[in-house]
């Protein structure tokens, strides 16, 4: 596994590595969190106790957040999967897994593949994400 | 399975970039910052893309109900930046001879598309 969270520096295209973890973040999504998601998607408030299905991006982003602390400003986020098994309820912790799939430069620009498992505290799978970023250095 | 979803709204603001970015963490000057996005190829704030993603899964909520939102696989791809002020709305439409999948997309004001993509719903979702 690589890790980037104590980085002193911005983690650039050349230091991912292809088939490489680069972190696990445990995240709970608390009440606090739920009330921010729904007074931006009010709509959402219907879905509790579960978590409403956008917030795997906020799981997903978030802990990309923490696991790569120090990013060089401009990256742009290109693609986006999500395999939802199922939700978790409000109140619960979850536990995010990233590893870099593949990085090419193609046309000009640095595109790395990320993947990601979030797992409930059992360890069982709740949603997959795999991600396409592309990377300004 | 219904032929269309459920379409979903949201009007873009600093605001809501703000409290978007506070939620995920991501405070990329890409973002927020003006004059550092007016020197980007994006030549300008843009909202994040995931933003835009909350409005299909909130239209397949709409669609299916919170308790049918299980194995279900959402893939997109963000073709164009979305931008303070715009109007957004999520939009779907079943896929000719596939009923568990959706064409799905969340257009502009312009009708443009910001993101599009698909979506695989299984049969004992719905």
């Amino acid at each position: 596994m690589i890790d980037f969270s104590a980085a002193d520096r911005p983690i650039t295209f050349a230091d991912f590595e292809a088939g490489a973890e680069f972190g696990s973040q445990e995240f709970q999504i608390d009440n606090a969190m739920f009330e921010l998601w729904t007074s931006l998607y009010p709509n959402d408030a219907e879905c509790f106790p579960l978590m409403p299905p956008g917030m795997m991006a906020m799981v997903l982003m978030r802990g990309y957040m923490h696991a790569i602390p120090k990013r060089a400003p401009g990256n742009i986020h290109a693609e986006q999967r999500f395999d939802l098994v199922r939700l978790p309820n409000i109140g619960d912790t979850v536990i995010t897994t990233y590893r870099c799939v593949r990085k090419e430069e193609r046309l000009g620009r640095k595109w790395i593949y990320l993947t990601s498992e979030t797992t409930d505290e059992a360890g069982d799978t709740l949603f997959l994400g795999r991600m396409t970023t592309i990377f300004a250095q | 399975m219904p032929t269309e979803l459920t379409s979903v709204p949201l009007t873009v603001s600093m605001d809501s970039i703000r409290k978007y970015a506070e939620i995920t963490d991501d405070y990329n000057p890409l973002h927020l910052d003006e004059a550092f996005a007016a020197k980007t190829p994006m030549k300008g704030v843009i909202a994040h893309g995931t933003m835009s993603l909350s409005l299909i899964w909130q239209s397949l909520t709409a669609t299916f109900g919170i308790e049918h939102i299980k194995d279900i696989s959402v893939t997109i791809r963000f073709k164009k930046p979305v931008r303070p002020g715009d109007s957004l709305t999520a939009r779907g439409t079943q896929i000719d001879g596939n009923p568990n999948s959706y064409e799905v997309w969340v257009e502009n004001q312009k009708g443009d598309r910001v993101i599009e993509g698909k979506a695989e719903v299984k049969a004992a979702s719905a």
